[in-house]
Protein backbone atom coordinates (compact mmCIF):
# COMPACT_ATOMS: atom_id res chain seq x y z
CA UNK A 1 0.00 0.00 0.00
CA UNK A 2 3.05 2.71 1.33
CA UNK A 3 4.38 1.94 -2.42
CA UNK A 4 1.62 2.24 -4.51
CA UNK A 5 0.96 5.82 -2.49
CA UNK A 6 4.90 6.32 -3.07
CA UNK A 7 4.61 5.41 -7.05
CA UNK A 8 1.43 7.70 -6.74
CA UNK A 9 3.61 10.38 -5.40
CA UNK A 10 5.95 9.70 -7.50
CA UNK A 11 3.79 10.40 -10.73
CA UNK A 12 1.76 13.24 -9.13
CA UNK A 13 5.56 15.19 -8.73
CA UNK A 14 6.60 14.25 -12.24
CA UNK A 15 3.51 15.64 -13.37
CA UNK A 16 3.46 19.08 -11.22
CA UNK A 17 7.39 19.46 -12.87
CA UNK A 18 5.93 19.08 -16.61
CA UNK A 19 2.72 21.23 -16.07
CA UNK A 20 5.50 23.78 -14.14
CA UNK A 21 7.09 23.41 -17.74
CA UNK A 22 4.32 24.26 -19.66
CA UNK A 23 3.99 26.78 -17.81
CA UNK A 24 6.96 28.61 -18.22
CA UNK A 25 6.79 28.11 -21.86
CA UNK A 26 3.61 29.68 -22.37
CA UNK A 27 3.63 32.12 -20.19
CA UNK A 28 4.90 34.61 -22.37
CA UNK A 29 1.77 33.67 -24.96
CA UNK A 30 -0.58 34.07 -22.08
CA UNK A 31 0.99 37.48 -21.26
CA UNK A 32 0.54 38.45 -25.21
CA UNK A 33 -3.26 37.21 -24.74
CA UNK A 34 -3.26 39.21 -21.60
CA UNK A 35 -2.09 42.17 -22.54
CA UNK A 36 -4.24 42.10 -25.82
CA UNK A 37 -7.27 42.48 -23.66
CA UNK A 38 -6.37 44.11 -20.31
CA UNK A 39 -4.24 47.43 -20.66
CA UNK A 40 -3.87 47.60 -16.92
CA UNK A 41 -0.76 46.11 -15.69
CA UNK A 42 -1.92 45.08 -12.37
CA UNK A 43 -5.66 43.85 -13.53
CA UNK A 44 -3.06 41.94 -17.12
CA UNK A 45 -1.17 39.99 -14.29
CA UNK A 46 -4.46 39.18 -12.56
CA UNK A 47 -5.54 37.94 -15.61
CA UNK A 48 -2.15 35.75 -16.25
CA UNK A 49 -2.22 34.36 -13.13
CA UNK A 50 -6.06 32.99 -13.88
CA UNK A 51 -4.89 32.13 -17.39
CA UNK A 52 -2.13 29.47 -16.04
CA UNK A 53 -4.68 28.40 -13.11
CA UNK A 54 -7.01 27.27 -15.64
CA UNK A 55 -4.51 25.73 -17.86
CA UNK A 56 -2.83 23.75 -14.88
CA UNK A 57 -6.99 22.87 -13.92
CA UNK A 58 -7.25 21.51 -16.94
CA UNK A 59 -3.92 19.29 -17.69
CA UNK A 60 -4.67 18.34 -14.35
CA UNK A 61 -7.77 16.74 -15.01
CA UNK A 62 -6.41 15.16 -18.02
CA UNK A 63 -3.71 13.48 -15.67
CA UNK A 64 -6.59 12.13 -14.00
CA UNK A 65 -8.29 10.97 -16.47
CA UNK A 66 -11.18 13.01 -16.25
CA UNK A 67 -13.35 14.20 -19.36
CA UNK A 68 -12.55 17.79 -18.92
CA UNK A 69 -9.09 17.98 -19.12
CA UNK A 70 -6.31 18.16 -22.41
CA UNK A 71 -7.59 15.02 -24.69
CA UNK A 72 -5.11 15.44 -27.29
CA UNK A 73 -7.25 16.41 -29.99
CA UNK A 74 -5.49 19.47 -30.66
CA UNK A 75 -1.57 20.76 -30.13
CA UNK A 76 -0.51 22.26 -26.55
CA UNK A 77 -0.04 25.24 -27.92
CA UNK A 78 -3.89 25.27 -29.12
CA UNK A 79 -5.28 24.07 -25.91
CA UNK A 80 -3.08 26.45 -23.45
CA UNK A 81 -4.35 29.62 -26.69
CA UNK A 82 -7.47 28.41 -26.21
CA UNK A 83 -8.12 28.59 -22.66
CA UNK A 84 -5.92 31.47 -22.49
CA UNK A 85 -8.62 33.44 -24.89
CA UNK A 86 -11.89 32.15 -22.77
CA UNK A 87 -10.31 33.54 -19.81
CA UNK A 88 -9.81 36.92 -21.33
CA UNK A 89 -13.33 36.96 -22.51
CA UNK A 90 -14.76 36.08 -18.82
CA UNK A 91 -12.62 38.59 -18.18
CA UNK A 92 -13.74 41.04 -20.27
CA UNK A 93 -17.44 40.19 -19.42
CA UNK A 94 -16.12 40.63 -16.20
CA UNK A 95 -15.00 44.00 -16.36
CA UNK A 96 -18.16 45.58 -18.48
CA UNK A 97 -20.18 44.09 -15.56
CA UNK A 98 -18.25 46.22 -12.83
CA UNK A 99 -18.00 49.53 -15.44
CA UNK A 100 -18.26 50.09 -18.64
CA UNK A 101 -15.76 48.56 -20.71
CA UNK A 102 -13.22 51.56 -21.46
CA UNK A 103 -9.69 51.89 -23.01
CA UNK A 104 -8.34 53.24 -20.22
CA UNK A 105 -4.36 52.63 -19.52
CA UNK A 106 -2.07 52.16 -22.20
CA UNK A 107 0.87 49.76 -22.65
CA UNK A 108 3.30 50.25 -20.09
CA UNK A 109 6.63 50.08 -22.56
CA UNK A 110 9.03 49.14 -19.44
CA UNK A 111 6.66 46.14 -19.16
CA UNK A 112 7.57 44.18 -22.37
CA UNK A 113 10.37 42.01 -22.61
CA UNK A 114 13.75 43.11 -23.06
CA UNK A 115 12.43 46.59 -21.75
CA UNK A 116 15.39 48.80 -20.86
CA UNK A 117 17.54 46.92 -23.05
CA UNK A 118 19.36 48.20 -26.68
CA UNK A 119 15.74 47.55 -27.97
CA UNK A 120 15.03 49.95 -30.95
CA UNK A 121 13.16 52.91 -29.19
CA UNK A 122 10.94 52.44 -32.80
CA UNK A 123 10.10 49.15 -32.46
CA UNK A 124 8.79 49.49 -28.97
CA UNK A 125 7.04 52.37 -30.45
CA UNK A 126 5.45 50.23 -33.21
CA UNK A 127 4.37 47.79 -30.46
CA UNK A 128 2.61 49.94 -28.06
CA UNK A 129 0.98 51.74 -31.20
CA UNK A 130 -0.24 48.07 -32.36
CA UNK A 131 -1.45 46.69 -28.61
CA UNK A 132 -3.24 50.57 -28.41
CA UNK A 133 -5.05 49.94 -31.89
CA UNK A 134 -6.03 45.95 -31.15
CA UNK A 135 -7.66 46.89 -27.68
CA UNK A 136 -9.53 49.37 -30.20
CA UNK A 137 -11.12 46.31 -32.08
CA UNK A 138 -14.46 44.33 -31.29
CA UNK A 139 -13.31 41.55 -28.99
CA UNK A 140 -14.42 39.36 -32.28
CA UNK A 141 -12.06 40.81 -34.19
CA UNK A 142 -9.33 41.22 -31.49
CA UNK A 143 -9.20 37.33 -30.82
CA UNK A 144 -8.73 36.75 -34.72
CA UNK A 145 -6.28 38.94 -35.64
CA UNK A 146 -4.34 38.10 -32.53
CA UNK A 147 -4.65 34.46 -32.95
CA UNK A 148 -3.30 34.98 -36.47
CA UNK A 149 -0.49 36.72 -35.17
CA UNK A 150 0.29 34.56 -32.77
CA UNK A 151 0.93 32.68 -36.12
CA UNK A 152 -2.05 29.85 -36.07
CA UNK A 153 -3.57 28.86 -38.89
CA UNK A 154 -7.42 29.56 -40.08
CA UNK A 155 -8.49 25.73 -39.17
CA UNK A 156 -6.46 26.63 -35.76
CA UNK A 157 -8.16 29.75 -35.24
CA UNK A 158 -12.00 27.89 -36.41
CA UNK A 159 -11.58 25.03 -33.89
CA UNK A 160 -10.67 27.22 -31.04
CA UNK A 161 -13.38 29.62 -31.17
CA UNK A 162 -16.00 27.31 -32.46
CA UNK A 163 -16.79 28.89 -35.77
CA UNK A 164 -16.27 27.74 -39.40
CA UNK A 165 -13.39 28.67 -41.26
CA UNK A 166 -14.81 30.68 -43.69
CA UNK A 167 -16.10 33.05 -40.66
CA UNK A 168 -12.95 33.34 -39.31
CA UNK A 169 -11.60 34.44 -42.62
CA UNK A 170 -14.05 36.91 -43.28
CA UNK A 171 -13.45 38.26 -39.58
CA UNK A 172 -9.88 38.21 -39.81
CA UNK A 173 -9.99 40.51 -43.19
CA UNK A 174 -12.30 43.00 -41.27
CA UNK A 175 -10.23 43.06 -38.65
CA UNK A 176 -6.95 44.13 -40.52
CA UNK A 177 -9.06 46.67 -42.24
CA UNK A 178 -10.33 47.57 -39.36
CA UNK A 179 -6.35 47.99 -37.43
CA UNK A 180 -5.56 49.49 -40.29
CA UNK A 181 -7.84 52.22 -39.91
CA UNK A 182 -7.47 52.68 -36.35
CA UNK A 183 -3.45 52.69 -37.03
CA UNK A 184 -4.08 55.44 -39.47
CA UNK A 185 -6.08 57.48 -36.96
CA UNK A 186 -3.45 57.20 -34.72
CA UNK A 187 -0.78 60.29 -33.76
CA UNK B 1 -22.81 21.37 -127.84
CA UNK B 2 -24.95 20.44 -125.50
CA UNK B 3 -22.92 18.32 -123.65
CA UNK B 4 -20.38 21.14 -123.47
CA UNK B 5 -22.98 23.59 -121.78
CA UNK B 6 -23.80 20.81 -119.43
CA UNK B 7 -20.26 20.12 -118.84
CA UNK B 8 -19.43 24.06 -118.53
CA UNK B 9 -22.43 24.82 -116.12
CA UNK B 10 -21.75 21.69 -113.69
CA UNK B 11 -17.85 23.33 -113.78
CA UNK B 12 -19.38 27.23 -112.79
CA UNK B 13 -21.56 25.17 -110.08
CA UNK B 14 -18.30 23.55 -109.02
CA UNK B 15 -16.55 26.86 -109.16
CA UNK B 16 -19.58 28.54 -106.93
CA UNK B 17 -19.30 25.90 -104.54
CA UNK B 18 -15.44 26.05 -104.16
CA UNK B 19 -16.48 29.99 -103.96
CA UNK B 20 -18.92 29.68 -101.28
CA UNK B 21 -16.33 27.08 -99.38
CA UNK B 22 -13.67 29.37 -99.67
CA UNK B 23 -15.73 32.24 -98.10
CA UNK B 24 -16.94 30.06 -95.34
CA UNK B 25 -13.31 29.15 -94.34
CA UNK B 26 -12.91 32.59 -94.64
CA UNK B 27 -15.66 33.34 -92.23
CA UNK B 28 -14.21 30.42 -89.92
CA UNK B 29 -10.45 32.08 -90.17
CA UNK B 30 -12.01 35.78 -89.03
CA UNK B 31 -13.46 33.95 -86.29
CA UNK B 32 -11.00 32.33 -84.97
CA UNK B 33 -8.69 35.67 -85.17
CA UNK B 34 -11.42 37.26 -83.13
CA UNK B 35 -11.08 34.33 -81.15
CA UNK B 36 -7.79 34.45 -80.52
CA UNK B 37 -7.62 38.34 -79.99
CA UNK B 38 -10.08 38.08 -77.35
CA UNK B 39 -8.18 35.55 -75.88
CA UNK B 40 -4.84 37.30 -75.95
CA UNK B 41 -6.96 40.21 -74.75
CA UNK B 42 -7.95 38.57 -71.93
CA UNK B 43 -4.55 37.07 -71.36
CA UNK B 44 -3.87 40.66 -71.27
CA UNK B 45 -5.99 42.02 -68.96
CA UNK B 46 -5.36 39.15 -66.43
CA UNK B 47 -1.65 40.37 -66.73
CA UNK B 48 -2.48 43.33 -66.19
CA UNK B 49 -4.55 42.65 -62.66
CA UNK B 50 -1.79 40.58 -61.33
CA UNK B 51 0.86 43.20 -61.72
CA UNK B 52 -1.49 45.52 -60.16
CA UNK B 53 -2.30 43.00 -57.42
CA UNK B 54 0.90 41.33 -56.27
CA UNK B 55 2.11 45.29 -55.35
CA UNK B 56 -0.47 45.20 -53.01
CA UNK B 57 -0.51 41.46 -51.59
CA UNK B 58 3.09 42.16 -50.79
CA UNK B 59 1.91 45.17 -49.43
CA UNK B 60 -0.45 43.61 -47.12
CA UNK B 61 2.25 40.06 -46.31
CA UNK B 62 4.63 43.27 -45.21
CA UNK B 63 2.13 45.35 -43.03
CA UNK B 64 1.36 41.79 -41.22
CA UNK B 65 4.71 40.63 -40.64
CA UNK B 66 5.55 43.77 -39.25
CA UNK B 67 2.41 44.02 -37.14
CA UNK B 68 3.91 40.19 -36.08
CA UNK B 69 6.89 41.20 -35.20
CA UNK B 70 5.27 44.01 -33.38
CA UNK B 71 2.85 41.70 -31.16
CA UNK B 72 6.16 39.83 -30.00
CA UNK B 73 7.95 42.67 -29.26
CA UNK B 74 4.91 43.90 -26.91
CA UNK B 75 5.47 40.60 -24.59
CA UNK B 76 5.01 41.89 -21.45
CA UNK B 77 7.30 40.44 -19.08
CA UNK B 78 6.71 37.51 -16.80
CA UNK B 79 8.74 36.47 -13.83
CA UNK B 80 7.50 32.29 -14.07
CA UNK B 81 8.86 31.36 -10.74
CA UNK B 82 6.82 33.64 -8.65
CA UNK B 83 4.07 32.94 -11.24
CA UNK B 84 4.19 29.25 -10.63
CA UNK B 85 4.33 30.06 -7.03
CA UNK B 86 1.22 31.79 -6.68
CA UNK B 87 -0.43 29.43 -9.19
CA UNK B 88 0.19 26.86 -6.54
CA UNK B 89 -0.97 28.69 -3.99
CA UNK B 90 -3.99 29.75 -5.49
CA UNK B 91 -4.76 25.88 -6.43
CA UNK B 92 -3.77 25.19 -2.59
CA UNK B 93 -6.40 27.76 -1.40
CA UNK B 94 -9.26 26.42 -3.99
CA UNK B 95 -8.87 22.94 -3.22
CA UNK B 96 -8.84 23.97 0.58
CA UNK B 97 -12.32 26.34 0.09
CA UNK B 98 -13.65 23.13 -1.62
CA UNK B 99 -13.01 20.73 0.79
CA UNK B 100 -14.12 23.11 3.67
CA UNK B 101 -17.05 23.92 1.98
CA UNK B 102 -18.06 20.45 1.64
CA UNK B 103 -16.87 19.41 5.04
CA UNK B 104 -18.80 21.53 6.94
CA UNK B 105 -21.79 21.10 4.84
CA UNK B 106 -21.34 17.10 6.04
CA UNK B 107 -20.81 17.94 9.22
CA UNK B 108 -24.09 19.93 9.72
CA UNK B 109 -25.90 17.19 8.18
CA UNK B 110 -23.99 14.70 10.58
CA UNK B 111 -24.97 16.53 13.51
CA UNK B 112 -28.84 16.67 12.24
CA UNK B 113 -29.10 12.86 11.55
CA UNK B 114 -27.63 12.20 14.95
CA UNK B 115 -29.79 14.69 16.80
CA UNK B 116 -32.65 12.82 14.99
CA UNK B 117 -31.48 9.23 15.47
CA UNK B 118 -29.84 9.05 18.71
CA UNK B 119 -31.51 12.43 20.92
CA UNK B 120 -35.37 12.33 22.85
CA UNK B 121 -36.76 14.96 20.09
CA UNK B 122 -40.60 16.38 20.02
CA UNK B 123 -42.45 15.48 16.76
CA UNK B 124 -42.01 19.04 15.46
CA UNK B 125 -38.00 18.63 16.31
CA UNK B 126 -38.04 15.80 14.85
CA UNK B 127 -39.81 16.60 11.35
CA UNK B 128 -37.68 20.02 11.31
CA UNK B 129 -34.41 18.04 11.71
CA UNK B 130 -35.03 15.24 9.55
CA UNK B 131 -36.43 17.72 6.65
CA UNK B 132 -32.80 19.44 7.28
CA UNK B 133 -30.30 17.12 7.78
CA UNK B 134 -29.52 16.19 3.52
CA UNK B 135 -29.73 20.20 2.65
CA UNK B 136 -26.00 21.06 3.78
CA UNK B 137 -25.00 18.23 2.64
CA UNK B 138 -26.61 18.39 -0.55
CA UNK B 139 -25.83 22.19 -1.08
CA UNK B 140 -22.29 21.40 -0.59
CA UNK B 141 -22.29 18.76 -3.31
CA UNK B 142 -24.50 21.25 -5.31
CA UNK B 143 -21.29 23.56 -4.98
CA UNK B 144 -19.11 21.22 -6.26
CA UNK B 145 -20.89 20.75 -9.32
CA UNK B 146 -21.11 24.03 -10.28
CA UNK B 147 -17.76 24.74 -9.70
CA UNK B 148 -16.94 21.78 -11.64
CA UNK B 149 -18.56 22.63 -14.48
CA UNK B 150 -17.46 26.42 -14.53
CA UNK B 151 -14.13 24.97 -15.00
CA UNK B 152 -15.24 22.68 -17.59
CA UNK B 153 -16.67 25.53 -19.53
CA UNK B 154 -12.63 27.47 -20.14
CA UNK B 155 -11.77 24.22 -21.89
CA UNK B 156 -14.67 24.87 -24.55
CA UNK B 157 -14.30 26.85 -27.56
CA UNK B 158 -15.08 30.45 -27.53
CA UNK B 159 -18.53 30.32 -29.01
CA UNK B 160 -19.62 27.32 -26.71
CA UNK B 161 -18.09 28.90 -23.29
CA UNK B 162 -19.79 32.37 -24.03
CA UNK B 163 -22.97 30.43 -24.68
CA UNK B 164 -22.24 29.10 -21.22
CA UNK B 165 -21.69 32.21 -19.75
CA UNK B 166 -25.47 33.35 -21.05
CA UNK B 167 -26.89 30.19 -19.53
CA UNK B 168 -25.33 31.11 -16.52
CA UNK B 169 -26.95 34.85 -16.63
CA UNK B 170 -30.37 33.27 -17.28
CA UNK B 171 -30.15 30.72 -14.25
CA UNK B 172 -28.78 33.13 -12.00
CA UNK B 173 -31.94 35.44 -12.60
CA UNK B 174 -33.92 31.83 -12.07
CA UNK B 175 -31.75 31.26 -8.50
CA UNK B 176 -32.94 35.47 -7.62
CA UNK B 177 -36.15 34.79 -8.59
CA UNK B 178 -36.78 31.37 -6.77
CA UNK B 179 -35.25 32.76 -3.97
CA UNK B 180 -37.41 36.14 -4.04
CA UNK B 181 -40.50 33.62 -4.04
CA UNK B 182 -39.01 31.72 -1.13
CA UNK B 183 -38.43 34.90 0.90
CA UNK B 184 -41.65 35.99 0.18
CA UNK B 185 -43.47 32.72 1.34
CA UNK B 186 -40.92 32.70 4.87
CA UNK B 187 -42.46 36.28 5.01
CA UNK B 188 -46.34 35.14 4.91
CA UNK B 189 -45.71 32.56 7.16
CA UNK B 190 -43.43 35.07 9.63
CA UNK B 191 -46.64 37.37 9.27
CA UNK B 192 -49.02 34.89 10.26
CA UNK B 193 -47.01 33.36 13.21
CA UNK B 194 -46.75 37.19 14.20
CA UNK B 195 -50.91 37.79 14.08
CA UNK B 196 -50.83 34.55 15.97
CA UNK B 197 -48.48 35.52 18.61
CA UNK B 198 -49.04 39.35 19.44
CA UNK B 199 -52.71 38.49 19.59
CA UNK B 200 -52.56 35.53 21.76
CA UNK B 201 -49.72 36.95 23.87
CA UNK B 202 -48.98 40.60 23.59
CA UNK B 203 -45.59 39.80 22.07
CA UNK B 204 -45.15 43.04 19.97
CA UNK B 205 -41.38 43.65 20.13
CA UNK B 206 -40.03 39.88 19.26
CA UNK B 207 -42.53 39.22 16.49
CA UNK B 208 -42.70 42.69 15.17
CA UNK B 209 -38.57 43.06 14.88
CA UNK B 210 -38.51 39.92 13.69
CA UNK B 211 -40.93 41.16 11.00
CA UNK B 212 -39.11 43.61 9.92
CA UNK B 213 -35.65 42.29 9.96
CA UNK B 214 -37.11 39.83 7.53
CA UNK B 215 -39.04 42.89 5.19
CA UNK B 216 -35.18 43.94 4.80
CA UNK B 217 -34.58 40.64 3.47
CA UNK B 218 -37.44 40.64 0.79
CA UNK B 219 -36.44 44.12 0.08
CA UNK B 220 -32.80 43.76 -0.69
CA UNK B 221 -33.90 39.58 -2.60
CA UNK B 222 -36.50 41.96 -4.85
CA UNK B 223 -34.10 44.87 -5.50
CA UNK B 224 -31.46 42.49 -6.48
CA UNK B 225 -33.78 40.48 -8.97
CA UNK B 226 -35.18 43.93 -10.73
CA UNK B 227 -31.54 45.00 -11.45
CA UNK B 228 -30.59 41.74 -12.71
CA UNK B 229 -33.89 41.38 -14.83
CA UNK B 230 -33.38 45.20 -16.08
CA UNK B 231 -29.32 44.57 -16.87
CA UNK B 232 -30.20 41.15 -18.20
CA UNK B 233 -31.24 41.53 -22.17
CA UNK B 234 -28.14 44.33 -22.50
CA UNK B 235 -25.23 41.89 -20.79
CA UNK B 236 -26.87 38.91 -23.30
CA UNK B 237 -26.68 41.20 -26.18
CA UNK B 238 -22.80 41.77 -25.24
CA UNK B 239 -21.83 38.34 -25.02
CA UNK B 240 -23.64 37.78 -28.25
CA UNK B 241 -21.93 40.31 -30.07
CA UNK B 242 -18.84 38.99 -28.83
CA UNK B 243 -19.38 35.40 -30.64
Amino acid sequence: MRGINKNKNGIAVKETIQIEKLLSEYAPLMARIAATFEANKSLQDELIQEMSLAVWRAFDGASKGSDKGFRGEASVKTFVAKIAHNKAVDHVIKEQRRKEFTHDGEFDPSNAAGAGSSRDATLQENAMDLMTGLRQLEIKYRQVLSMMLEGFSQIEIANMLGINEGAVAKRIDRARQQLTQVMEQQP
Amino acid sequence: MSDNKKAMSENEKVISEDKEAISEDKKAISEDKKLVSEYREGVRDQESDTSANSPQMSELDKQFSQWQSAYKDATPSVDTGSLIKEIKSARFKLKLKGAVDLLLGLAVSVWCLTLVLFEPLSTYQLLLFTALAPIPAAFGVWGYRVRQKQWKAQTLDVHSMLSFKQTQLQQQLHYWKISLYGCAVLWCGLFVLAIFNVVMFNAYTLWGTQLVINSVVVYIVYRRYKKLNADLPSALKKIEDMK
